[in-house]
């Protein structure tokens, strides 16, 4: 039974796969179209499936399925219009078109891409968190499992708390629009000069440098929570229902004064609020999480949707030990819905019992396209590329080496991620160790600066030496401790005297000072042999030689572009960046050989 | 769910209990079928008649296009198409 998902219109549009319940292949469109988080139909992501599925097409599908249902979503449109009515233009503008233009005509415009919408020609709907639940649970090595789902908005839901057991998902709880814990934290974003959505992990990443002082003043005015972490927004205060910015003249004036924009400084007081927007997120998930123990009395957690990406928290609910065991679908955002409509449907047609696998069905993430050691040199030769083919251990060895010697290199092995996160196959590697790693990365090769350390991926079994809690987090979804750091007490008062998170980000403070952040946390992938077999041999390799069991490991994308998908993607970037060192599979490319004039000079919109 | 006459967004109430809203029994995979405006017709009828009626989505659509014109001017052909069949209502 092969059965099509698809996500668009929202953000981050996206095709998945299955063939009788697995997973063969997921990718978003944004990869393809080299537009970030691209929302337009997923022609080429799509394309890719029917491709790695057997060359198929629309006719050979028995579904294909669609993450969010338009027409619910147009019934949400009309109460919200109904509800701002003397101030629904905006709305009117920003969502109209979008929705009577494209979403509610998703089956044709589905049709006129793949000629048939399967055997039975037509377009199923799954309800947007039900794709969200779907693919936290069926990938997940978990027989029964309580599932939680927090995103900004889907439809009418915007929180669901669901019990998932053997194939079926019950959906027990729900929060609604407009009240959103994932509006809120956007709002929190836009109003520290972020970019809402691809900048909710910026907020995130400053939170360490503030205190939560704002904390009571969000609880009095912006949302009330309830034990249960059920939760009501404040509407006065924001002004996202109307279509127009997420914030409002009544929100700044609660938190002293107009949003920073986004050529300014970042001031204490954005430090502080995204300490308290944090803050505040952690405690409703913590609450959220313990009425989902409760409600469904498992032991295991699966988590969906956008809020699902906030590693801290994650790391929070870890370590609030409300659950044995926890797993989140990598791709947590809309894109990861595609996966998870096509499992809802193909669980909820099939009789076949479901077999959860170890450590899960989800393969790594590594779902999207490759390119052969044939197929790369056929492009370098037509190219005139130089470069040197080098067997596995010779390989990994000069990796090694190289990495030892502070070079920078860019890596494109196997099947590309899907999801947000650069797991070793598209990704950016350095040495941990390094003082000066983080700012020559930064500068020279993502042109940022950033008050962000870059993560960590280390050898699973050597985790408990340079983390805490020893954790798996193959998907780099969880934040843990960083051991043997030194004490961030004199954090605060520090910045009191001088805000300037890049020089307090680029000090030593731990033996990994380039992963390590402000307050010696670090958001960790960890590396099996098993699930992710190139880049365990590359890490252990370094390990070898160094004795150091990490590496730095960063997406292989400048700022503003997606992570690279194909070899010559991979090949612009090197020559566009500061980069010493590109290796494609068997290839290895260094920089001083390369031709001079294949070098690049392109600009990229600000981060 | 309100009726749509009567819809204003939920306020915080700080002596309830909980916030949580009960999941209704709903078939949470649909199928989904319309190309052509009648089904379309059909379709809203059938999904949104139980709680918003055909002349209350006319009310909203109306108020909706007439208040913004130009959020519909740059449409394409389909949405145009659509913009048409929401005034024929």
């Amino acid at each position: 039974m092969i059965v099509l998902g698809i996500s668009a219109y929202y953000h981050d549009s996206a095709a998945a796969l299955i063939c009788d319940g697995e997973i063969i292949a997921a990718v978003q469109e944004e990869r393809f179209t080299r537009i970030k988080q691209d929302r337009s139909l997923p022609v080429h992501a799509i394309r890719y499936c029917l491709e790695a599925g057997g060359h198929l097409k629309g006719s050979d599908l028995d579904a294909v399925v669609y993450y969010d249902d338009p027409v619910l979503t147009l019934e949400r449109y009309l109460y919200n219009v109904k509800a701002v009515q003397d101030d629904s233009d905006d709305l009117v503008q920003l969502s109209g078109p979008s929705l009577f233009g494209q979403k509610l005509w998703i089956e044709k415009l589905l049709r006129d891409e793949l000629g048939m919408l399967g055997r039975q020609d037509r377009l199923y709907i799954s309800r947007h968190h039900c794709s969200h639940a779907a693919s936290a649970f069926y990938p997940s090595p978990f027989a029964s499992a309580a599932i939680l789902t927090v995103d900004g908005v889907g439809e009418w839901n915007t929180t669901t708390i669901s019990h998932g057991h053997g194939k079926k998902i019950d959906i027990l709880k729900t929060i609604n629009y407009p009240h959103s814990l994932g509006l809120l934290y956007s709002a929190f974003t836009y109003f520290c000069g972020f970019k809402v959505n691809s900048g909710d992990y910026k907020l995130m990443g400053l939170a360490p440098y503030g205190k939560p002082v704002y904390k009571q003043l969000i609880y009095d005015h912006l949302i009330d929570v309830k034990a249960d972490g059920s939760f009501r927004m404040n509407p006065e205060y924001f002004d996202y229902q109307h279509g127009r910015a997420m914030t409002n003249a009544k929100f700044a004036e609660l938190f002293g004064g107009r949003e920073r924009r986004p050529e300014e400084t970042i001031t204490l007081r954005e430090m502080n609020i995204a300490a308290s927007a944090q803050a505040v997120t952690e405690e409703i998930l913590v609450r959220l999480a313990r009425t989902a123990a409760r409600l469904t009395k498992e032991k295991n957690l699966v988590m969906a949707g956008g809020v699902a990406l906030n590693c801290t928290a994650n790391g929070l609910l870890v370590r609030e030990k409300i659950f044995d065991h926890i797993w989140i679908q990598p791709a947590a955002g809309d894109a990861g819905g595609a996966l998870g409509a096509a499992l809802a449907w193909y669980y909820a047609q099939n009789e076949t019992v479901r077999h959860t696998e170890t450590p899960d069905s989800q393969k790594g993430s590594f779902l999207g396209p490759s390119y052969t050691n044939e197929q790369i040199a056929a492009w370098m030769a037509e190219k005139h590329i130089p470069a040197h083919y080098l067997e596995d251990d010779a390989l990994f060895d000069t990796i090694a080496e190289l990495l030892d010697q502070q070079k920078v290199i860019g890596l494109l092995n196997g099947r590309m991620e899907y999801g947000p996160r650069a797991l070793g196959h598209r990704s950016i590697i350095g040495d941990p160790r390094s003082d000066e790693m983080q700012s020559r990365m930064n500068l020279r090769i993502k042109y940022r600066e950033s008050f962000r350390p870059f993560a960590p991926s280390v050898l699973r079994e050597r985790t408990a030496d340079y983390f805490d809690p020893e954790l798996d987090s193959p998907y780099m979804l969880f934040c843990c401790g960083v051991r043997n750091a030194e004490d961030p007490a004199n954090l605060h008062e520090e910045l009191q005297k001088d805000p300037d998170l890049i020089r307090i980000i680029n000090r030593h403070r731990s033996p990994v000072p380039a992963i390590t952040h402000v307050d010696n946390s670090a958001r960790i992938q960890t590396v099996d042999a098993q699930t992710n077999p190139f880049f365990h041999r590359l890490i252990k390799a370094f390990e070898k030689r160094t004795g150091c069991g990490t590496v730095i490991n960063t997406s292989f994308n400048v700022r503003g572009e997606p992570i690279v998908c194909t070899p010559e993607d991979a090949y612009n970037c090197f020559m566009n960046t500061e980069m010493d060192v590109l290796v494609m599979e068997n290839h290895i490319l260094y920089k001083e050989e390369q031709p001079k004039e294949k070098l690049r000079n392109d600009t990229y919109e600000p981060d | 769910m309100n009726r749509i006459d009567d819809y204003t967004f939920p306020v915080i109430d700080r002596m309830a209990d909980s916030y949580f809203e009960e999941q209704k029994e709903e078939e949470m995979l649909t199928v989904y079928h319309f190309s052509t405006l009648p089904e379309l017709r059909h379709m809203l009828q059938e999904r949104l008649g139980g709680s918003i009626s055909e002349q209350e989505i006319l009310e909203v659509c109306r108020n909706v296009f007439r208040s913004k014109p130009s959020a519909v001017q740059e449409a394409e052909d389909i949405r145009r198409e659509v913009v048409d069949f929401i005034y024929e209502l």
